[in-house]
């Protein structure tokens, strides 16, 4: 096992490897879809929330991020607030959902979706 | 009695909510209508009951709770559970069960029980709730008719 390579400034966004399992999962059925566009919209009691959604192609001004040959793209105005995140997916009997942890985040509201920075 | 008014009173994560609260419930009953025969039951969606089908293993059903607590005063909370207390309404739909206890019941009573799938999360949900006056927009919180 490679250790990772330590970078002088944070990554984008890094994935944990159950969400890196969970995206190629979603990709496999879906070949016309490059890879995932995560998002920021304005909703929530916070006032920010993240959306995903498949994307088959960049976005111009989309931050690429590949790791262990998924893909990831970056809306522009989501870039900002991810900065340093780690994705990951956590799943259980009840409930399976991707959980942004992010180091910029000062607040959430109690279930956590919805953020402010 | 304002609902910001219930809020400052009812204190966050707490456990069961009317245990503390008992007078609360009283008040709230005594102000609504009688009920038709429909309004006190909870429905089940189809992909409730599909998804309640592929998890639960043996005599196990979905438990519904209302507690304390989230942006909105009270949240809905979600468990997979073997026993049926007395207090407990059992409603069941294709062979699926959900089962809420009668403090809750009294704040869902109504409502449909759904599972929704998206991208970012797949999970249960309560929708259409006749007795929640506004939630958060991701559903989990709510705030009560006055």
């Amino acid at each position: 096992v490679s250790k990772r390579k330590l970078q002088p400034t944070r990554a984008a966004l890094t994935l944990t490897p159950s969400a890196v399992n969970k995206i190629k999962q979603l990709l496999k059925d879906k070949p016309e879809h490059v890879g995932l566009k995560v998002g920021v919209r304005t909703r929530g009691c916070n006032g920010l929330s993240y959306s995903l959604e498949y994307t088959k192609t960049k976005g111009d001004s989309d931050e690429e991020v590949i790791q262990d040959g998924v893909r990831v793209f970056i809306e522009k105005k989501a870039q900002l607030t991810l900065l340093g995140t780690e994705m990951d997916y956590v799943e259980d009997k009840l409930s399976s959902e991707f959980v942004f942890n992010n180091p910029n985040i000062k607040g959430t509201c109690g279930c956590g979706e919805s953020f402010h920075v | 009695l304002t609902a910001e008014a219930v809020r400052a009173v009812i204190p966050r994560r707490s456990g069961r909510l009317l245990a503390v609260f008992p007078r609360l419930l009283t008040r709230w009953e005594t102000t609504s209508s009688i009920p038709e025969a429909g309004e006190g039951q909870i429905r089940l969606t189809d992909s409730c009951v599909q998804r309640l089908l592929e998890i639960t293993e043996g005599s196990e059903f979905l438990r519904l709770q209302v507690e304390g607590g989230g942006c909105s005063g009270f949240q809905y909370k979600f468990s997979l559970d073997t026993v049926i207390n007395p207090d407990d309404r059992v409603f069941e739909q294709g062979g699926a069960r959900v089962v809420v206890d009668s403090d809750s019941l009294a704040f869902v009573k109504g409502a449909q029980v759904d599972f929704s799938q998206e991208l970012i999360r797949s999970s249960f949900q309560v929708l259409n709730n006749p007795q929640a006056q506004q939630g958060c927009s991701c559903g989990s919180s709510f705030s009560v008719k006055v």
